[in-house]
């Protein structure tokens, strides 16, 4: 991994051939992804591989060749291209004997912040995350979606230029899940944001590009109506009584209740006697993953 | 963004890890300073014969058994978010190898802590001051038998019982089936502390070694 500055490139991130095993099991062969300032989601079922490509790129697994390109700053070495990351673990938790502001002090400290610098920026993130209140409070006495706040608020200290989120809205409640989307949309601007998720609704809200994880590769890398149209023509609302009317292959992967009367979601790889639905984000996703 | 082993943040950052560890911060104090001082001064009131050569083989019984495994004790802390925590990963992408740096700093400030126990024990009972080099030798072999069991490990906990029973099993073994443990008999001269130069080399050999050893995820 190097980090090279070219006059007027933006900031960018090149990943080519990245293999990563861990024994027999090959986790990513040989993928290859471009990004660019833009908000990524990435989908993929568990053990896809989504938090193995999160730590190649952030540099804990030194696998593949990782290019990066970051606007105005050149060094050629992984230090600095690790000075302007920020990364939520999929699990966060760390100095629980610590207050919530003693906390981001000392991983401020540790990015290389001082003191003196750190009291403005800790303001500022814990403002973005919603803790401002709980500044003196130790981090062992919040709740569990209060520390992913926190684990959000350190991610964002020193207002990195590249942000890697994984599973940023677990444990949270509907209203934080809300603020982090919001958050995003506050924040992206010419950054390149990575968010790991199962939850198609959070993509759906904050993302502007998808990579859909299968295979060990990146199967998907588009827009979300790029995702959209994977499914277009494939995706069949129906009520109970059309069942019958099904033929060929297909995938029941909803069934729910809509005003009394039982649904049922298709997927269907052959074309059916119905008339297909507008697809959403979840159904390119299924469709991909599903080979439809 | 500013140098990462600045003075400036290296304090401001040693003094956030004491506060850290919360209650545990104390407990090498009270060791130092109320615990083994009562148990000195209980044998002091209760020798009957011989009192000052004994006085000191106890003394030196007692030091063996608890300044050693005590001086890494900050140490060994401090690393428990970077060895146990969630999210433990951001210490590598923060690079912070130098959580060992941090761990020296703190066992210095434990030999710091040490030296004023001898301080007051040389100026009450005399010539403490040889004996405060020779349990600091022994320390820094503990302090790298701390770093590669905390890296090979990956358990704090694992770690501090190892260290414990080592310490327990030098003081029950005599020193010739037991080699990295001295014997409790005062030192003299200065000449004496060669034979203790092993535990700083080893010491030093393990700290090396664990920093050699890769992070686990």
């Amino acid at each position: 991994m190097f980090i090279c500055n070219i006059k007027g490139l933006r900031t960018m991130l090149e990943v080519k051939n990245l293999t990563k095993a861990f024994g027999k099991r090959v986790v990513l062969n040989r993928l290859s992804v471009t990004l660019t300032p833009h908000v990524y989601g990435l989908l993929g079922q568990n053990g896809s591989g989504k938090t193995t490509l999160i730590r190649c790129l952030t540099h804990l697994y030194k696998e593949g060749e990782v290019t990066v390109f970051i606007d105005g700053a050149c060094s050629g070495n992984v230090f600095d291209y690790l000075d302007n990351v920020g990364y939520l673990p999929q699990r966060f938790g760390l100095y629980p004997e610590l207050s919530v502001n003693a906390t981001l002090e000392l991983l401020a400290n540790l990015k290389g912040i001082d003191k003196q610098h750190a009291h403005p920026e800790i303001e500022r993130v814990l403002a973005l995350v919603n803790l401002s209140d709980r500044g003196n409070d130790r981090v062992g006495s919040l709740s569990g979606g209060m520390v992913r706040r926190l684990g959000i608020a350190q991610a964002l200290l020193g207002d990195p230029p590249i942000l890697f989120f994984d599973e940023p809205t677990a444990g949270l409640d509907p209203e934080e899940r809300l603020r982090f989307k919001n958050l995003i949309a506050d924040i992206k601007g010419q950054r390149i944001i990575v968010i790991s998720t199962h939850i198609v609704e959070d993509v759906e809200a904050t993302c502007d590009r998808i990579l859909i994880l299968h295979n060990q590769g990146i199967l998907v890398n588009g827009t979300n109506d790029d995702v959209r149209h994977i499914a277009r023509g494939k995706v069949y609302d129906i009520s109970e009584s059309d069942l019958d009317r099904l033929s060929g292959d297909y995938n029941i992967f909803k069934k729910y209740d809509r005003v009394g009367e039982v649904r049922f979601r298709i997927l269907a790889n052959t074309p059916q006697q119905l008339t297909p639905c507008e697809p959403e984000i979840e159904d390119g996703y299924l469709c991909t993953i599903k080979s439809v | 963004m500013h140098d990462k082993i600045s003075l400036k943040l290296t304090y401001e950052r040693i003094w956030l890890i004491r506060k850290s560890l919360g209650v545990a911060f104390k407990v090498p104090l009270i060791v130092f300073y109320i615990i083994m001082p009562i148990f000195l001064i209980l044998y002091w009131q209760h020798s009957v014969s011989d009192v000052f050569i004994s006085f000191r083989t106890f003394f030196n019984q007692i030091a063996f058994l608890l300044i050693p495994f005590f001086s890494v004790w900050w140490s060994l802390l401090s690393l428990r978010e970077r060895t146990e925590g969630d999210g433990r990963e951001l210490f590598q992408v923060f690079r912070i190898r130098p959580s060992y740096f941090d761990a020296a700093i703190l066992f210095v400030l434990s030999l710091i802590a040490i030296f004023v126990f001898y301080l007051v024990a040389h100026l009450v009972f005399g010539r403490f001051f040889l004996e405060y080099v020779r349990i600091s030798m022994i320390s820094i072999f503990f302090f790298g038998l701390m770093a590669i069991l905390t890296q090979i490990t990956s358990s704090i906990t694992a770690t501090m019982l190892v260290l414990l029973l080592y310490s327990l099993v030098s003081i029950v073994l005599s020193y010739q089936r037991f080699p990295f443990y001295g014997q409790y008999q005062e030192i003299y001269q200065a000449g004496e502390l060669f034979a203790y130069l092993k535990f700083v080399l080893a010491g030093l050999f393990l700290a090396i070694a664990s920093w050699l050893i890769p992070d686990r995820l």
